[in-house]
Order: structure tokens, then C-alpha cells, then sequence
């Protein structure tokens, strides 16, 4: 999704960061486990290996940050997944993290894909249009899970984009992003960004990050 | 189907019982308990969703079965106290009342690593909170999973030559407590001495035996590498089954062996051998026809997926991810 706010014309800042880290500490059991050791290769994260002697060099932590950029008064925040390196966990534990930051006066939307819907979908707080079996896993099925948990407290619209590919490295296909750019392309009017520009500056960030399927991605993959 | 021992497996008195499908090969348990909520869906009633953070995410629209329109089964809770349920979650509890029954669904999987967490922070309060006293507890497993079958082979165990089920019932008695914690003691001094050995893994996969089976059950031990027996041992040293009146009594494990594949009649017949095994097939207030049972009920999320209908191109994997 990050083609849509291309860098070098919209008027990004740098806000700040989101950032996490995993820390992996053999030192720290799960409790009331009694006299009881235990090893069946359930050992990662909080759990105590008995047959590691060397303790203290299993101690592991993993970080990741992700950008808080500004485009005027929006707030930008993108999580960047990839299903090989970072543990579903981190998307569980930012969403609550963030919902618990989030102020309920706000307008939020929510971008994201999924290989499970079939058309683009866009739901909120009100609507589902989702269809069976369709569903959305990742980042954004926690956060708007995260969202509903309080009950209608908080307000948000959702678009939902059919992907393919594995989480991190979904691709999307030449109708979605026409559409995703038709969506956005009339929002900048106001920072004086002329849309004919904003699209082709899409067009090309989206086949520079390798996000793209279709005629542009040729005979050979 | 052969003559299996199902008379009086699973009598729960009308006691609090709960039943967990663990997310296992082909998802069966899903699977099945998909069609057993969508076939009683007049009686069961959502009741929660359960939060955790230990599971995958999922978000997804609320389900129906397909002679329904909409989705009954968040009907009362939805026309209860001005809830607004739109999506269907990772962890699910649903109740029937008159048979003081549980059933979770849970739809994703657990985290990689976190499956300890999610059994003492989620599952174990939850059995506290709803005082339950038989949590049933279904599995599956297929020929490829390298956790089951040392199981048998490691006391080399031979399976009773009459048995042609694909079924397997234990159960464990948690009021034994005393006897199960002397054996627990010599297996997990068994099993480090093994790994400080440097043995590899087919070594360190134990059968344990808390459970007992039934005779013609195809598994007569749970292995240490078996998610049951990470469940068994933490409700065992939970608090929960400390003897009171008030605490769990019983583990009961429901496991079948299956290929995969398309497993949609399995977990028909699944549902089916759970019905019987409750003894639920003639009840009066339900849709059974007398002999034949139950007639499932597919879930629409399962149309163009699953068994029973034509595949869509669009889908050719299954609600549970």
C-alpha cells in the first residue's frame, strides 16, 4: 500500500516510530510449572529449556520498527509483514497497542489485502461485506478485530483488496490498483497535487516495490 | 462400521462440559464442529468471543448454514443488550443451554510457540470461569505426522488385529491425580536424560499413557510431542483439577486417523461417530430422523470449498488458514 503515498510528492514527515521487540529469556519461566521440567520442543518464547547448558547465550531479542509518517494532518502508519521473519505475534501485540492509543474522535482508515476475498471489499463498523468463506488474516484481520473487541466505541471504514501471494509479499493486479489510485487520486486536491501526476507516480512506485501482476510482469516469473 | 465401543464413552451427567477442537491435520476438528453447530443451530447460541493474542488473526463474515439466510446461530446474542457481532472471530464459544454444553470453535491456529501461553492464559481460565467438568477435547491426525505413530511403536505395541476403526477414545480421569503425578515424575526424568544423550527426536517422543483407550482404538498411548499431552500436562498441574466439588473431572480425547485432502466426509462421519459417542442422534427436540441420525448441515462458507459441492476456481483452500 505504500506506492499510494509516493515519497517525492506527497509532503510526507517522519513523525516517529513504531517499535518492537521480542525478547527471548530462558531465565524467565512461565510459573507454577512446580518441580517439573519439561522439553517438547515448545521452548520459544518464555519457556525454559532443561537440557540447554549455556543459558545465557540463548537470550535473543528481535526488533522491528516501522515509520509513523504525516501528510498534513493524517497520520500514516504502515506495517510492513513478512510471514518468513516476523512472527505473527508482533501483529497481534501492535494492534492492541495501537487501538489502546488510538482517540475515539478520529477517523480511521484501514488499508489492506487479502488472498481469501474475491473483489475489493470495503467494510466498517456497520457494514461487513464480506462473504463466506471469505476472510482476512494478518495485520489488518488483527487490528480490525482489535477494533471491534470495544463494542462499536470505534468508528472505522476499511477497503479490502484481493491479493495473491504469501503475507509480505502479496501482489496485486492492474484493476485493483486502478481502483485503489481512483479512490486516492482526488484526496491530494486540497495540497495542490494534480491526480494525473499522483497516478503515474503510483504506477511507477508500484512497479518499483515489485507489487504488481499482470501484463507488466511478462512471459516469465 | 464395526462394533465400536462407544456405550457410555461420554456421559456427562448433564455437568458443564466443553468441547475443543484442536487445529490438526486436514482440520477435521474445525471442520466437525463447523457442522455441529450449523446442524444444532437452534440450540447452540453464541456467547463470546474469546480474545487471545497467541492465535493467527482472523476476521471474517458470520456464518450460515446454507438452508438459513442469515447467520442464526449470533441471532439472540445479536438481539441481546444492543450487541452489534458483524464478524466472526479467530476464537468463538457457543452454548446450549438445556445440555449445559460448550463448543468452542477455534478457526486459526496457534502461533508458533505460544502454545503453552495459550493454554494457561486462555483455555485454562476459561474452564475455571465456566466450571467445567468434562472438557472434550477432538484431534486428528494422518499418516505423515511424525508425533503420533512412535506412540505405538515405542512399546511396541501391536494394534488389535480385529480393529478397522480410524477412531480413538481415551479418556483421563483427573480424580486419579496422586497416580498420574508418581508417573509423571520417571517421564520427564526419562525424557532429559534422553535429550543430554543427544538422541534425536524419535527418541524423545514418549507414550504416555494418562489416557486410557478403548480396545479397538488405533492409538492406545498419546506422545509427548502430541498437542494433547501439552494440554493434558498443564491441566493436570493447573489448579483446576485439584480435588473440589467444584473443579474439572475428566479429560476425554476423540482423535481419527485421516488422509489429506478434501476431509469434508471426513468430518462428516467425525460428526457423526460424536454424535453417537454423546448420544445425541435421537433427540427428540432436534431435527434427527430416528434411525439415520442427524441430517449435517454445511456452513455457507463451505460452498465451493468443501466436499459436498463443485470447486470454485477462485477458493481452493478452506475458511481456516
Amino acid at each position: 500500500m505504500n506506492p499510494l503515498f509516493p515519497e517525492d510528492l506527497l509532503p510526507l514527515v517522519s513523525v516517529s516510530n513504531i517499535s518492537t521487540t521480542l525478547t527471548l529469556n530462558p531465565d524467565q519461566l512461565m510459573g507454577n510449572e512446580g518441580k517439573h521440567s519439561w522439553n517438547y520442543n515448545e521452548n520459544f518464547p518464555n519457556e525454559f529449556d532443561p537440557s540447554d547448558k549455556d543459558m545465557k547465550s540463548s537470550e535473543k531479542s528481535y526488533d522491528f520498527n516501522f515509520p509513523i509518517f504525516a501528510i498534513d494532518r493524517t497520520l500514516v502508519i504502515s506495517i510492513q509483514e513478512n510471514f518468513l521473519k516476523i512472527s505473527p505475534i508482533f501483529s497481534n501485540v501492535i494492534s492492541q497497542t495501537l487501538v489502546q492509543a488510538l482517540p475515539l474522535n478520529k477517523e480511521i482508515l484501514i488499508l489492506g489485502t487479502s488472498d481469501r476475498v474475491a473483489v475489493m471489499r470495503k467494510i466498517s463498523n456497520e457494514i461487513d461485506t464480506l462473504e463466506p468463506p471469505e476472510f482476512v488474516t494478518g495485520f489488518i484481520g488483527s487490528l480490525i478485530t482489535e477494533l471491534n473487541l470495544h463494542n462499536a466505541k470505534y468508528n472505522f471504514d476499511a477497503i479490502i483488496v484481493p491479493s495473491e501471494g504469501p503475507t509480505g509479499f502479496e501482489k496485486l493486479n492492474l484493476t485493483i490498483m486502478q481502483d485503489l489510485i481512483d479512490i486516492f487520486k482526488n484526496e491530494w486536491n486540497y495540497l495542490n497535487i494534480d491526480s494525473k501526476v499522483y497516478t503515474e507516480q503510483c504506477y511507477r512506485h508500484w512497479k518499483l516495490a515489485g507489487a504488481a501482476i499482470g501484463a507488466q510482469s511478462g512471459l516469465y516469473i | 462400521m464395526t462394533s465400536f465401543q462407544t456405550d457410555n464413552f461420554i456421559d456427562t451427567n448433564n455437568e458443564t462440559t466443553l468441547l475443543l477442537p484442536l487445529v490438526s491435520t486436514g482440520n477435521v476438528p474445525q471442520l466437525s464442529v463447523d457442522l455441529m453447530l450449523h446442524t444444532l443451530a437452534p440450540q447452540y447460541q453464541f456467547i463470546k468471543d474469546i480474545h487471545s493474542n497467541y492465535l493467527h488473526p482472523f476476521l471474517g463474515p458470520l456464518d450460515y448454514s446454507i438452508d438459513q439466510s442469515k447467520p442464526i446461530l449470533y441471532e439472540e446474542f445479536n438481539n441481546n443488550n444492543n450487541n452489534t457481532k458483524k464478524f466472526s472471530s479467530n476464537l468463538e464459544l457457543f452454548y446450549n443451554k438445556s445440555k449445559n454444553f460448550y463448543i468452542l470453535q477455534q478457526r486459526t491456529p496457534i502461533i508458533q510457540g505460544y502454545l503453552n501461553n495459550f493454554f494457561k492464559e486462555i483455555i485454562i481460565p476459561l474452564l475455571t470461569n465456566l466450571n467445567v467438568k468434562t472438557i472434550i477435547i477432538l484431534d486428528s491426525f494422518g499418516s505423515f505426522d511424525d508425533s503420533f505413530p512412535h506412540a505405538i511403536n515405542h512399546n511396541h505395541r501391536v494394534l488389535p488385529s480385529s480393529s478397522n476403526e480410524v477412531y480413538s477414545l481415551g479418556s483421563c480421569n483427573l480424580n486419579n491425580i496422586n497416580e498420574l503425578s508418581s508417573t509423571f515424575d520417571s517421564i520427564m526424568n526419562l525424557n532429559n536424560n534422553n535429550n543430554t544423550n543427544n538422541h534425536n527426536n524419535y527418541d524423545s517422543n514418549f507414550g504416555i499413557d494418562w489416557f486410557k483407550f478403548t480396545e479397538d482404538s488405533i492409538q492406545q498411548e498419546i506422545s509427548t510431542n502430541q498437542d494433547i499431552f501439552k494440554i493434558a500436562y498443564h491441566l493436570i498441574n493447573s489448579n483446576i483439577s485439584t480435588p473440589s466439588s467444584s473443579s474439572l473431572n475428566e479429560i476425554k480425547y476423540i482423535s481419527c486417523f485421516i488422509h489429506e485432502g478434501d476431509n469434508s466426509f471426513d468430518a462428516k462421519l467425525f460428526t457423526e461417530t460424536i454424535f453417537k459417542l454423546l448420544n445425541w442422534n435421537n433427540d427428540k427436540d432436534t431435527n434427527s430422523s430416528s434411525n439415520q441420525g442427524f441430517v449435517l448441515k454445511t456452513p455457507v462458507s463451505w460452498k465451493g470449498v468443501y466436499g459436498f459441492n463443485s470447486v470454485s476456481t477462485a477458493f481452493d483452500e478452506g475458511l481456516y488458514i
